[in-house]
């Protein structure tokens, strides 16, 4: 059960911090916040700012509304052997993975 | 949007641009970002003509060195770092003879401990310095009124959120993404008072928007305003918020589903109201449709519906005029009264480029307007009211002394405009000072009270051909006959200049038609549809009910 809803929180932060940075985006480059959409790698559409902004703006709801800590940033940036967060999918799923939960 | 915008910062304020794109009705393509870090060569570009303004945002301990060695708790002379702040701003006063410069004042980081509770010792704290710093580079800049230094540290309050220092690290971003999202509106909402597309009066509902409860009901006495009432003192704040945006030129009026005479018996009666009758330049308080009677008000006071703004608690009347009226602003409105005054302050929508003495008394002038209207139901005749208005038109060369004023009306007004020319205050300056050519600044007064100047007539010539090249003026004054005033001391003026003929080139926008019935109204030469041509001799007949003076030179 608490992993349903440790699961259905980050999606929820996942889906608002997408909502925030499209304000930022141009219409036509708007990310979906569908499990599908690709974040990383061909065929994504966000710039490495655009990746930075939605990774901090992830991380620190994580932390300040959740109590739940992930270095999504740092594994973006050293990971050289494919992308564990390419899809919004994978990303909730990696954190839910990953995340040290707090007390 | 087709201004042409450039970002100027010591951090990557990439955000700040992207934010300004998808503002509605921005051009994406018209906003560029320097290369953070150069700071003074972005600045000092060449003049280029097609950049209308620079937005300039920079972290004080990164552009004034000396204030980066205070930051490091190392002793400084102060005066030293103000010699500094004068370089900065000599600066951007340079860059603000080629164009605007808005400027973003210096903010400390948050929660920045500088020497503690020391950290306001004059000579000492770089909170004290900090001030320093920036009411002197405020002061230096006043002096240009091309330049105007923007309040950052209200940005910077409003986010909620906290600045990721992960954000600094990664990407040279020192502020949270909401910090850059309020920045964005704040901008655009002072671009949009040079542009002359403020807003400029606020329509209000009454029950639950300015008072609480339902004064049909309840009549005045049962109404929640002021008093030992958490809900009732946030009312009165609020309404003693809307009163302190009157002396800056905004104008308040009234829409309410309400009987009138109950509705005003509590406005004159209720002894906790700070609005009364005489804080509003008009009312439509009856049981009709609201998108229509804004419709109605708007028509009176000869304002725009782009320039309203309607605050309503009921969330389908906001719904319906929103539809209805697309240009007016119909902001989403708090549920909770103790937040109304919040809202209000969040509207970024009532910047005011300059504020003149004809935007304080502007309520009085549309209070007059109101007993002109009335002296004209009980006149004879149109002519038999104009003369019983006494109007006295005062004619003067634009000057040092009437310049800011002039700028103003050449960037807010938008009915009775020729060219819709957009000038700053050097521009028109530069534009007159040319032998061929004439400027007349036009004020208007008469038995009721004195409107200020109201309007601008620029003429050239070329050789015996004169051409009126801005005709200007006030809706405020529409109606009186000044219209025709103007255009026979256009004809004076090009007469005086040598033309033998005047040419009228009316180059309509979505707002200026007005301009074009003014003149076709006026029985000119039409000699194309949007062509007009008077002879100089014998030139435009002044209306005998208007009396000219000229001021001295």
């Amino acid at each position: 059960m608490r992993d349903v809803d440790q699961t259905l929180e980050i999606t929820a932060v996942v889906t608002h911090c997408i909502d925030e940075l499209n304000k930022q985006l141009p219409a036509a480059g708007r990310l979906t916040t569908t499990p599908d959409t690709l974040l990383v790698g061909d065929g994504g559409v966000l710039d490495s700012l655009g990746l930075i902004t939605l990774f901090v703006s992830i991380e620190q709801e994580l932390a300040t509304k959740h109590a739940i800590t992930c270095p999504l940033l740092d594994t973006l940036m050293s990971e050289t052997d494919g992308n564990p967060m390419e899809t919004i999918g994978s990303l909730v799923h990696w954190i839910n993975q990953n995340a040290n939960i707090g007390t | 949007m087709s201004v042409f915008l450039k970002l100027i910062s010591d951090f990557n304020v990439e955000p700040l641009a992207r934010f300004l794109r998808n503002l509605p009705g921005w051009d994406a393509e018209a906003i560029e970002v320097a290369r953070y870090g150069q700071f003074y060569p972005a600045l000092a570009d060449r003049p280029n003509e097609t950049i209308w303004a620079k937005i300039v945002w920079t972290q004080p301990e990164r552009v004034i060195a000396q204030f980066a060695t205070a930051c490091n708790l190392e002793a400084v002379d102060h005066e030293l770092v103000l010699d500094e702040v004068d370089a900065f701003a000599d600066a951007i006063t340079q860059a603000a003879n080629m164009q605007y410069v808005f400027v973003a004042s210096w903010v400390m980081p948050r929660n920045y401990p500088g020497y503690g509770m020391l950290d306001w010792r004059p000579g000492l704290g770089l909170k004290h310095l900090l001030a320093r710093m920036n009411l002197r580079l405020a002061e230096r800049l006043s002096v240009h009124n091309n330049a105007f230094l923007l309040n950052a540290e209200r940005w910077q309050r409003t986010a909620a959120e906290a600045e990721p220092a992960k954000l600094w690290y990664a990407a040279k971003i020192p502020y949270a993404p909401q910090v850059f999202e309020y920045a964005a509106t704040d901008i655009a909402g002072a671009i949009d008072a040079i542009r002359g597309k403020s807003r400029r009066l606020i329509v209000v509902d009454l029950d639950n928007t300015i008072w609480g409860g339902v004064v049909g009901e309840t009549g005045w006495q049962g109404l929640r305003l002021g008093g030992h009432d958490h809900i009732g003192e946030a009312f009165k704040d609020f309404q003693r918020e809307l009163k302190l945006l009157t002396s800056r030129g905004i104008q308040l009026a009234i829409v309410s589903k309400n009987d009138e005479c109950v509705a005003l018996q509590a406005i004159e009666n209720h002894p906790e109201m700070l609005l009364r009758k005489s804080d509003f330049v008009g009312w439509c308080i009856n049981w009709q449709d609201k998108a229509t009677n804004i419709l109605d008000l708007a028509k009176t006071l000869n304002l725009g519906l782009a320039s309203i703004v309607f605050i309503d608690d009921n969330p389908a009347e906001r719904d319906r005029v929103a539809s209805a009226l697309p240009e007016v602003l119909v902001p989403d409105w708090p549920k909770d009264p103790t937040a109304y005054v919040q809202a209000l302050r969040e509207l970024d929508c009532f910047h005011a480029a300059a504020i003149s003495s004809e935007d304080r008394s502007r309520k009085q002038s549309y209070i007059d307007n109101r007993e002109r209207e009335q002296l004209m139901q009980a006149a004879d005749s149109q002519e038999d009211w104009l003369r019983r208005l006494n109007t006295r038109v005062r004619v003067d060369k634009v000057n040092d002394g009437n310049i800011a004023r002039v700028a103003q009306l050449f960037n807010k007004t938008n009915q009775l405009n020729l060219s819709t020319r957009r000038l700053s205050e050097r521009e028109i300056l530069d534009w007159q000072s040319v032998d061929n050519r004439s400027m007349i600044a036009v004020s208007v007064s008469d038995h009721f009270g004195d409107m200020g100047l109201v309007g601008i007539v620029a003429v050239e010539t070329d050789g015996a051909k004169g051409t009126v090249v801005d005709y200007i003026l006030s809706c405020r004054v529409m109606g009186r006959k000044v219209e025709e005033t103007l255009l026979h001391l256009a004809t004076e003026e090009l007469s005086r200049l040598g033309a033998a003929s005047v040419d009228i080139r009316y180059v309509p926008t979505a707002r200026n038609r007005p301009t074009l019935e003014v003149l076709q109204k006026a029985r000119l030469q039409q000699v194309e549809p949007d062509r007009f041509s008077i002879d100089v001799k014998p030139g435009f007949a002044k209306p005998p009910a208007i009396a000219v003076e000229r001021g001295d030179d």
